[in-house]
């Protein structure tokens, strides 16, 4: 997703003059070329993550586009109240590109472990929170993100993603993307774990299970009818993420559904990450299948709680 | 209704000083002694440098003023009425519950407030990418930050300097507000940052130190910026004294917080001249 950033980033950058791409000393061979073509509009800021935000508010409230990279867990926690008080307090349209989200660093350890990222930023108001599944959900939010005029926060994983829709697809912030229709529950997943939520589904459907499955890139706001149309139906709800299970896209889907508790009672069951730093040290792989996020046991937990 | 804008800046800030100890007392909730320390730059700014208008406030090639100690907002809006901007009827809105005359300042509620403020080691931050969007926009104008002394605790204050030297952002300028004494005692028995002038200039920046209530001597500093030819950013670091211009609140801390009495209010308005 990080090569489908900077290519996307580059394209639009050579018809809009106002694009910025601004860094914290991070993507060592990614920002060459943007650099060498684009010069000024290029900025690296240095290990400075609070300097590296406020910069960014600065240039848009001068009327420039910036887009801000920087590692998921230093630019979201370090400058936290940066993003608060400078771009989302003052409504200043920076687009925040945070690498790394959830365990793609996992070996890194928990420093370099993303998963309060999206609790943090959709608890501030006038932000805007979108984890692309795949390259081709990355490039669509990207195309959106140039006009889009309000703070928002793209959380991608590594340099390179599976791709994981085969067709174009329909995409709109704070929309779903149904990629799967079942009559007995539904899954909706967020930004990295896609791939892995559509093999899930699969092994599912072989054994006789009838669950769809949406990609829910936009965790705010909410797709709230998309999780109304399954509840209505009395289908069972799942979500993935690759975030902690505090304050990521279950509790956003869970808060729709307990708006809604009283009309439309379901199963609801959110895999997440566990309120804990992982105890061990262990590859992406290893840490998604220790808490549960594997294909096979979440499979297996969806199986058994569909009986 | 919007007063003239004067051109003395001593009368323009002995005015808003009046005005700061009058709300004060009403609002019974105050930053006055930061206030008044800084009140005479702001004062020269208004008067001589900025060039601000209700008319102007929109246009890209304006100077740009970022009150990044945010917490002298009765200053602020004073100053703000003084110099035009806004209606002087409207200094009676501060901290009255449903306005938006808040006790720090927030950009779009108030004309003329060019960035939210309340949080510390934010303004020479923002301040930076101002600066830097007009240059490679080509617009004029400088970008004059004013923070606290207290608020060089802050260590973003210092990765923005290093960023301003590195890419010579000479049209912006920061002001410190060099009064000695932050919210809980003197700056030197909090955390001694030592020669602030030497420290800037260790960072790669263009400093000089001035008395910051003679007004001749902050003009002179401030026609120093020279926005034009890139080169390294300039601090001014004017010494100031906290409370400056009603005798029991000079140099004392507690005036970082206190709001005057009926009684001390008409003491205050007898030594500004009222």
């Amino acid at each position: 997703m990080r090569t489908t950033f900077i290519n996307t980033l580059t394209e639009m950058a050579r018809i809009d003059d106002k694009i910025m791409c601004i860094i914290g000393d991070t993507g060592f061979s990614v920002f060459e070329d943007f650099e060498k073509e684009f010069g000024p509009r290029f900025v690296n800021v240095g290990i400075a993550e609070q300097n590296f935000v406020s910069f960014g508010a600065g240039l848009a409230a001068m009327g420039m586009k910036p887009y801000i990279y920087n590692v998921v867990s230093f630019m979201t926690l370090r400058a936290a109240e940066q993003i608060m008080l400078d771009i989302c307090y003052q409504e200043n349209p920076v687009v925040l590109v945070g690498v790394g989200g959830g365990f793609a660093y996992a070996t890194a350890g928990p420093t370099h472990h993303a998963i309060q990222d999206i609790a943090m930023m959709t608890a501030l108001p006038n932000m805007t929170v979108v984890c692309p599944g795949d390259p081709v959900e990355m490039k669509a939010v990207m195309h959106i993100s140039k006009d889009y005029g309000k703070p928002l926060y793209i959380r991608i994983g590594r340099s390179v993603d599976p791709v994981v829709h085969q067709r174009t697809i329909d995409f709109q912030i704070g929309q779903a993307i149904r990629m799967k229709e079942g009559t007995q529950a539904t899954i909706f997943v967020t930004g990295v774990m896609l791939s892995e939520a559509v093999k899930a589904q699969e092994i599912l459907e072989k054994r006789g299970f009838s669950v769809g499955l949406y990609s829910m890139p936009t965790v705010k706001p909410i797709d709230v009818e998309a999780v109304l149309e399954s509840a209505r139906a009395g289908k069972a709800i799942f979500t993935v993420e690759e975030h902690s299970v505090i304050g990521g896209l279950g509790d956003a889907v869970g808060r729709v559904l307990l708006d809604n508790m009283d009309k439309y009672p379901v199963v609801f069951r959110k895999f997440g990450v566990p309120d804990s730093f992982a105890p061990v040290t262990g590859t992406r792989d290893y840490l998604d299948d220790l808490y549960g996020l594997s294909a096979g046991k979440l499979a297996d937990a969806i199986e058994q709680i569909l009986g | 209704m919007y007063k003239e804008l004067i051109s003395d800046p001593a009368e323009f800030a002995r005015r808003v000083r009046v005005d700061v100890a009058r709300i004060n007392c009403r609002t019974r909730d105050s930053h006055i002694g930061g206030g008044y320390s800084a009140v005479d730059i702001m004062a020269v700014l208004y008067t001589r440098i900025l060039k601000l208008n209700r008319q102007n406030l929109q246009d890209p090639n304006r100077n740009i003023f970022i009150l990044s100690k945010g917490h002298i907002a009765t200053t602020m809006f004073a100053v703000l009425a003084h110099a035009g901007i806004i209606p002087y009827e409207d200094l009676d809105k501060h901290l009255v519950n449903g306005e938006n005359y808040a006790g720090h300042t927030r950009r779009y509620t108030v004309p003329g407030i060019e960035m939210s403020a309340g949080s510390l080691g934010h303004g020479s931050c923002v301040g930076c990418g101002m600066a830097y969007a007009k240059r490679i926009q080509g617009y004029k104008g400088n970008v004059y930050v004013l923070m606290g002394d207290g608020e060089c605790n802050e260590g973003s204050v210092w990765e923005s300097v290093m960023f301003a030297a590195r890419f010579k952002l000479s049209n912006l300028v920061l002001i410190v507000d060099r009064n000695h004494l932050q919210a809980y005692g003197r700056d030197e028995q909090v955390l001694d940052m030592g020669d602030l002038e030497a420290k800037f200039r260790s960072f790669g920046c263009d400093a000089v130190t001035i008395n910051g209530h003679d007004y001749e001597a902050i003009q002179s500093a401030l026609e120093r910026a020279v926005s034009d030819i890139p080169r390294e950013p300039l601090v001014i670091v004017a010494d100031t004294i906290k409370g400056r211009g009603v005798s029991f609140m000079e140099d004392r801390l507690e005036w970082h917080f206190k709001s005057p009495s009926e009684e001390q209010l008409k003491l205050a308005l007898e030594e500004l001249g009222e």
